[in-house]
């Protein structure tokens, strides 16, 4: 029995550990992504796969329950801290996604690759806003 | 075929068109703290050279022109995120408020349901006793008037908005003014082929800020920038800007026109959409909340007040005015000051708590809306701290955005010290040549005169 207590209270340490983890590797792929580092962003885009696999594994409530409300609230503190840095994360990836929409607009645009010439779209009275 | 005088001409021309390339790197470095600038290329080129028979003659170079560089894509995806960052923190700046008067979980109409309701539960014990019947009454008055309290908050919070609203529209009248007074002089260096250098920066600058308070779209003309909204009110054509103008609306809030045509609820984006958003949307969709509310639980309670009957075994009446539409919350009122109305009683006696049940029900029955008045609330109140996480999150989000597209530009359009020292000793070295040419030149020239004048002189 005791044993069994102390195995969940290590598991409990270990789930928390994970949920602050993952805010890490979401920040540090936040950081990645402002210093345009592909290979970084790339490494702690692997770590959040890793670590997310783990957490959809553990049935948190089942693990927490009956435990001391400080506990619970710690648990609770962390998943609200790790689900606002996930909207971030989530509204800079839409942002990121429509930075690649430009560019990709921009080299079918100009069929050939990026010239920093007037686009041959400009005389016929497109722009880089309309083309997007 | 090439004379001394020619040589001279290419070696004067070489010497301006390197004077020109120091000029720019000289602009450059002087600049490299200055926001918003774009470092200048020194664009050089070959003259026509000069064919005579099977021989060509290079004429020199020429400086064509001085380039900012500039990369249209990256400048507008940051008055994109200019305008979404602004937006976002405008809806949050205005959400905070509104978050305040629902934070305090032991105040507001929450707190007042839940007391409410453990005052008629009292009742169960003693259901003739006229000091736990008043407790009712003063709870429920307490309700009724933090339904008053959060309406007029709203309001309150609502026309704080509109305020900021037309000083906004003021704030864009006066830049889009200063950008026609730019474009036009810009128009007018693009059609000669010139370079509009700083001018540009300058106009690039004001949009930026004209972003900030809204969306803005770019589109090239022959005759400089069109500017126009997110919906294509023009704001500036070439040289001319259009006002917008404000009026006040029938619901008492500011409306934005353009040429006589009602664009409020086209406007997005930047500061006045933000505050358009929660002006125009978030609130009056929480007042519609809070109404309906209101309403509800009304009729709900009425009606199990109806059930039952008071301390004189009469059938019970309305406790609260009926009242529904926009405003309900506001018009909420207790129409019963006699605690011997409240409708204990299911038979008619005195000492009968029957009816309490159905009074008690009304905590937990589900009203129209899908929820339970508590639970209602409470929905209400996550509504409001998932918008304003929401807004929270749009800004970290624009912010490192904006983090990323500024290192870019910066690494594409700003100034780079070592590559200036670079380009300002090849530009001296150059010049320093041409110079030398000069005076080679020029010695020629002289030994030709001296020799002219050995023959005159020569007896």
């Amino acid at each position: 029995m005791l044993h069994d207590d102390a195995n969940r209270k290590q598991e409990q340490a270990e789930y928390l550990g994970r949920v602050q983890a993952l805010g890490q590797a979401i920040a540090s792929a936040i950081s990645a992504i402002e210093k345009y580092d592909r290979t970084r962003f790339e490494a702690h885009l692997a770590v959040q796969e890793t670590i997310c696999n783990r957490l959809t594994a553990t049935n948190w409530k089942v693990l927490f329950e009956g435990t001391a409300p400080s506990l619970i609230e710690e648990v609770r503190q962390a998943h609200m801290a790790l689900a606002q840095l996930n909207r971030v994360y989530a509204a800079l990836l839409k942002r990121v996604r429509r930075s690649s929409g430009l560019i990709v607009a921009l080299y079918r645009s100009h069929g050939e690759g990026y010239d920093r010439g007037p686009s041959p779209l400009l005389s016929q009275g497109h722009t880089w806003s309309c083309e997007a | 075929m090439g004379s001394l005088l020619s040589t001279m001409w290419m070696a004067a021309q070489a010497l301006e068109a390197d004077q020109g390339a120091l000029d720019a790197t000289s602009n450059n470095i002087a600049n490299q703290n200055t926001p918003g600038y774009s470092r200048e290329l020194a664009i050089f080129t070959e003259a026509t050279p000069t064919v005579e028979g099977n021989l060509t003659y290079g004429n020199g170079v020429l400086l064509q022109q001085i380039q900012s560089v500039r990369d249209q894509v990256l400048q507008l995806r940051i008055g994109e995120e200019n305008q979404q960052q602004s937006s976002a923190q405008a809806q949050y700046g205005a959400l905070q408020q509104v978050q305040n008067l629902f934070a305090d979980p032991t105040q507001g109409i929450g707190a007042d349901f839940t007391a409410f309701f453990n005052n008629i539960s009292q009742l169960s014990t003693q259901p003739s006793s006229i000091p736990t019947r008043q407790a009712v009454l003063t709870s429920a008055q307490n309700l009724v008037n933090d339904f008053h309290a959060t309406g007029q908050n709203l309001d309150s919070i609502q026309s704080g908005l509109n305020q900021t609203v037309a000083q906004e529209v003021s704030q864009i009248n006066s830049l889009t003014q200063q950008i026609a007074q730019i474009n036009e002089r810009v128009g007018q260096m693009q059609r000669l082929g010139q370079d509009p250098g700083s001018l540009g920066d300058q106009e690039t600058q004001l949009i930026q800020k004209l972003s900030q308070l809204t969306t803005v779209n770019q589109i090239q003309t022959e005759n400089g920038l069109t500017l126009t909204t997110g919906s294509g009110t023009p704001l500036v054509v070439g040289g001319q800007s259009f006002a917008l103008q404000t009026t006040n609306g029938a619901s008492g809030m500011t409306d934005i026109s353009s040429q006589g045509q009602d664009i409020t609820s086209s406007l997005d984006g930047g500061q006045l959409g933000g505050n358009l958003q929660v002006r125009d949307t978030v609130i009056p969709g929480l007042l519609t909340q809070i109404d309906n509310l209101a309403s509800q639980f009304t009729t709900s309670f009425n009606a199990a007040q109806a059930s039952g009957y008071d301390l004189n075994g009469n059938h019970g009446q309305a406790l609260f005015a009926d009242t529904s539409g926009p405003g309900a919350a506001n018009n909420l009122s207790l129409v019963v000051s006699d605690p011997s109305l409240i409708a204990a009683s299911s038979d008619g006696s005195q000492g009968s708590n029957g009816n309490l049940s159905n009074l008690l029900a009304v905590q937990t029955q589900a009203l129209p809306s899908g929820a339970n008045p508590v639970d209602t609330y409470a929905n209400l109140v996550s509504q409001v701290g998932n918008l304003t996480a929401q807004a929270q999150a749009e800004i970290g989000a624009s912010t490192s955005s904006l983090n990323q597209l500024n290192n870019q530009l910066g690494a594409e359009s700003g100034v780079n010290l070592d590559e200036e020292t670079t380009n300002l000793m090849n530009y001296q070295r150059a010049y320093q040549a041409a110079a030398r040419v000069v005076s080679t030149i020029d010695s020629l020239t002289q030994s030709v005169l001296d020799m002219g004048s050995g023959v005159t002189a020569a007896p």
